[in-house]
């Protein structure tokens, strides 16, 4: 970053619930620089979601697209995901990958970016839910990389309901 | 580079004295501290009695729908007042994100909820690179000015 450079953005989001459960969102951001390096950008998105399952599951996929006066800032971003909650359980997939146009890292090739999320959880009690996430990743960073994650959530109930 | 700086000012305190105009004839209806009837665990349908018009205690949905322009604001109505969040949410379910040190990204904490809009998903290290090239002002609205010690941990 450059102290001496001077940064503006505009940006605005609109979001539209078209059909009951439906929502479209667009969102537009512009950036211009004072000095030609980094240069300016313009980034724009489009999304939509849909809500089933008497609204306690989502489904949405978006798209990102960052077009700027230099090629290593250009990128574009897919992201998909959705969960299916049948009684106590709950799974979720989440997919994103991003398509840089040069490879990010300098001496590592790579151009792309991939990311899969995968939960499981069953709530035992009332207060009580068991999950874990897998999550595999391929990037500039990660040839292949494999994490998983357990998590217990017991709810104090601190968390949300007005009374409680 | 002056009259620059000028208009600059002029616009600013056109702008603030819009948002005072504005803030002095707010329609903003009065909310109850906590919500009336106790609500069941996990996600509540708002519909099922908030309706898009008012009908007398009742709030139209719109006034707490969760969209992405809300969410993306969600700042600005909590500072506005913590009655209108204290009305489904206790003030744990902020520190699920605002918490002052993470000990893992939102996003994989709340990998169960891709629904949330918990950012930097994937591998940010690397679109890190070119989103605080590009944008470094929205780094700072969250992890504090260049100088802080967040980007100090790497960036020396």
């Amino acid at each position: 970053m450059d102290n001496n450079d001077d940064v503006q953005t505009i940006f605005g989001i609109v979001d539209w619930a078209f059909v009951p459960g439906w929502t479209l969102e667009v969102g537009g951001k512009i950036i211009r620089h004072e000095k030609s390096d980094p240069g300016d950008a313009n980034r724009g998105e489009v999304g939509v979601r849909y809500a089933y399952n008497d609204k306690k599951d989502v489904a949405g996929f978006s798209a990102a697209f960052v077009s700027a006066d230099q090629a290593k800032n250009e990128y574009q971003e897919y992201r998909g995901f959705a969960s299916y909650s049948p009684s106590k359980l709950r799974l979720t997939l989440d997919a994103l990958t991003q398509q840089y146009k040069e490879a990010p890292i300098p001496g590592v090739g790579k151009k792309n970016q991939y990311q899969v999320v995968a939960t499981a959880g069953y709530q035992l009690l009332a207060s009580l839910q068991l999950s874990g996430n897998l999550t595999y990743t391929q990037s500039p960073n990660f040839q292949e990389d494999w994490a998983g994650l357990v998590r217990v959530n017991y709810d104090f109930a601190t968390s949300t309901g007005g009374k409680k | 580079m002056m009259r620059r700086a000028y208009a600059m000012n002029i616009v600013g305190a056109a702008l603030l004295a819009l948002l005072f105009g504005c803030a002095s004839v707010s329609q903003t209806p009065s909310v109850p501290p906590k919500h009336p009837e106790d609500l069941p665990q996990g996600r509540v349908d708002c519909l099922e009695c908030h309706q898009d018009v008012s009908t007398g205690a009742l709030k139209p949905y719109s006034m707490a729908r969760h969209s992405r322009v809300f969410i993306d604001s969600h700042g600005t109505y909590a500072r506005q007042g913590q009655n209108l969040c204290a009305s489904c949410h206790a003030p744990a379910f902020c520190q699920t994100c605002h918490a002052r040190k993470e000990e893992m990204k939102p996003d994989t904490k709340m990998g169960d909820r891709p629904d949330r809009r918990a950012p930097h998903r994937g591998d940010y290290l690397v679109t890190h690179r070119i989103d605080g090239r590009l944008d470094p002002g929205s780094c700072f609205r969250c992890h504090g000015n260049k100088m802080d010690t967040r980007c100090k941990q790497c960036h020396q």
